[in-house]
């Protein structure tokens, strides 16, 4: 039972704000993504969790109780790190029974312990092996069954499977989730992988040049990103630049009804477009097909219309699209940042809301 | 000619000159030496360790390698102990002073081992600063710093703390921070963390210090002569004498062999320990 909570958390280095004024609450049993590009804080942030950096202001409490003047060794939370995970000179079992023994538990118990753990993350007979008779994954699945032997409050993992091939790392985040379900344990996870943030993540917290930009459920985040940032950064997002004109949105040949109370804000805009919301219809804008790529369950289809950069589009496998050839498309749902406002045009509870732009 | 062929020629040019050098100027005398001090007296014939036993029969001899090996240890001891927290501070610390420190503790790598011992014996001669230090206070009683065994250890001290330091630092650098936060993480404090965890991953590059600091010292010349006594004193100076002063060639070479066998042991301690690691654990 842990509740973990940041308070107004900053961090420099030098002249440069690696975390700034962060405020952040992660629930009892809950996995917390922080998520963000290299260098935007995300890692600094765990690690001031765990203790192996001090913060230059602001509070971290577990369960209500400050942490922040506790060194490593006497903080309820366990790190599994993104290499580099195990000591060598140790095998499998005595990795894990380290932090045991330095807690002076009977050998029996350590022994029974030390099982326990291996079995949870799979490897029942890797406890005589040393880490260099360990593929990449077995020896993460140790550092795993090491961090989670102690029982720690908060499990903190950075990036522990960014060094696997792409096949293993699938298969290793659906057992880690799996596993923090069945522990029940707090978890944050530190990622630059959106994919791997959206398919493991309770809630994200999605980060930038050490500032916090949304934290959010994946659904939320992907449907309702509050910044522009957030919108282009998670998932594949069309980004147009628009203008708000007297009660409607125009981008590229596109011209959106505008909703109530969209403020122009010196009247340049950005409209945000999802893949899967630009829509063949015999009423939308004319655009050209530049290019098919054809992924399996669906289409991805590069659009070229004017005044504007190429625009992804998905559709089903069903559409017959040849290179070049001319279409209609409609935009049935969008986000237009403007300033600091966000504003959601369409959806899917509307009728349809794009209408063909004037021919030029 | 094939391609790979050429390549091989080319390697063979490339290591042949170190090669010859290694062969004509240090292996082959070697060898010589070892007959000479084998060979019979003239008209018998086999080999024959009477000389060794002739050499090791004058009590000076005996109590000059026991002096040679027992300032040897002291001062290898001295050195490691010094020089780990050493390394220690300056993989660990942070900010400017380290760097500062890194720089200035390699100062006795670019000093003459003549100019270095001439250096200490007017720091730690009577009257000079250490006594007069002592003096002022009221330490007026103390055995002699110079011409001496002491003499001697400090002397080997302060010439190979750098060498040691680099060693034992190089090693500590290649230890990834993830290990060292992974032990603080399970509750290990820094003694713990640093008995379970650096020493033994450090244990290599430990090996290779203790083991060059030993031959070097070993079969140091310079210092034990200028700052050791008159007796007992360290094998290469025991050495020269013999050689130089008393023009007694055959038992110069024949403590030159014992002395070489002595540094050879130790040598192949490291050998063993380094490549059972390699082929073990670690």
């Amino acid at each position: 039972m842990a509740r973990l909570s940041l308070r107004h958390l900053s961090k420099r280095f030098g002249t440069h704000a690696a975390v700034h004024d962060l405020t952040l609450d992660v629930a009892d049993g809950e996995l917390m993504c922080l998520l963000g590009p290299s260098g935007c804080g995300k890692t600094t942030t765990l690690r001031m969790i765990g203790g192996f950096a001090a913060p230059d202001a602001g509070d971290i409490q577990i369960n209500g109780r400050s942490v922040v003047a506790l060194p490593p060794e006497r903080r309820p939370t366990a790190m599994v790190f993104q290499r580099y995970n195990l000591w060598p000179h140790m095998t499998a079992a005595q990795n894990i029974a380290f932090g045991l023994r330095l807690r002076r538990l009977p050998r029996g118990q350590i022994e029974a312990k030390v099982r326990d753990a291996l079995g949870l993350v799979g490897l029942p007979g890797a406890g005589h092996k040393y880490p260099h008779q360990l593929s990449g994954g077995e020896q993460q699945r140790v550092a795993v069954a090491r961090a989670l032997v102690l029982e720690p409050q908060i499990l903190l993992l950075d990036e522990p499977f960014s060094n696997l091939d792409a096949r293993l790392r699938v298969h290793m985040r659906e057992e880690v989730k799996q596993l923090q379900r069945a522990v029940g344990i707090t978890t944050v996870f530190v990622t630059h992988d959106q994919e791997e943030a959206l398919t493991i993540a309770d809630r994200i917290a999605v980060m930038k040049d050490g500032v916090l930009q949304q934290v959010d459920t994946p659904a939320a985040l992907y449907a309702r990103p509050r910044t522009l940032f957030v919108a282009d950064f998670i998932g594949t997002m069309n980004l147009l630049p628009a203008r708000i004109e007297a009660g409607a949105v125009a981008a590229g040949p596109w011209r959106l009804p505008a909703a109530g109370g969209l403020r122009p804000h010196g009247g340049e805009a950005t409209l945000a477009v999802r893949p899967e919301d630009l829509v063949l219809d015999p009423a939308g804008a004319p655009v050209r097909v530049r290019r098919v790529v054809n992924l399996g369950h669906y289409l991805q289809v590069l659009l070229e219309c004017p005044g504007v950069a190429p625009l992804r589009m998905f559709t089903e496998k069903g559409a017959s699209l040849e290179e070049g050839q001319g279409v209609r498309v409609r935009i049935s749902r969008a986000l237009l940042f403007s300033g600091p406002d966000v504003a959601e045009l369409g959806g899917p509870m509307r009728p349809p809301v794009a209408a063909p732009a004037e021919a030029p | 000619m094939t391609g790979s062929r050429r390549e091989g020629a080319l390697g063979l040019a490339l290591v042949l000159p170190p090669l010859l050098l290694l062969v004509f100027l240090i292996v082959l005398p070697a060898i010589t030496a070892v007959l000479d001090t084998l060979a019979p007296p003239p008209g018998a014939s086999g080999l024959t360790l009477a000389r060794y036993a002739q050499v090791l029969s004058a009590r000076i001899v005996r109590a000059d390698i026991a002096f040679s090996v027992v300032v040897t240890l002291v001062s290898v001891a001295a050195v490691f102990c010094l020089s780990y927290p050493l390394a220690l501070y300056l993989r660990f610390a942070e900010g400017r002073l380290p760097a500062v420190l890194a720089v200035l503790f390699t100062i006795p790598l670019f000093v003459p081992v003549v100019i270095a011992s001439f250096a200490m014996i007017t720091f730690l001669v009577n009257h000079g600063l250490i006594s007069t230090v002592l003096y002022h206070l009221g330490i007026q009683r103390f055995p002699p710093l110079v011409y001496n065994a002491t003499g001697i250890v400090l002397t080997e001290v302060w010439a190979s703390i750098p060498f040691a330091v680099l060693i034992l630092g190089a090693g500590l650098q290649a230890i990834d921070d993830a290990l060292i936060d992974s032990a603080r993480d399970v509750g290990a404090g820094r003694l713990r963390t640093f008995v379970s965890i650096l020493l033994p991953l450090n244990a290599t590059p430990t090996m290779i210090a203790l083991t060059l600091l030993f031959i070097s010292i070993f079969g140091s010349f310079t210092i034990p002569y200028l700052v050791g006594g008159n007796a007992p004193q360290m094998l290469g100076v025991t050495m020269t004498n013999y050689l130089t002063q008393y023009f007694r060639r055959a038992e110069a070479v024949t403590m030159a062999v014992i002395a070489f066998a002595i540094s050879a042991a130790v040598g192949a301690v490291y050998v063993v320990s380094v490549s059972r690691r390699e082929r073990g654990t670690v």
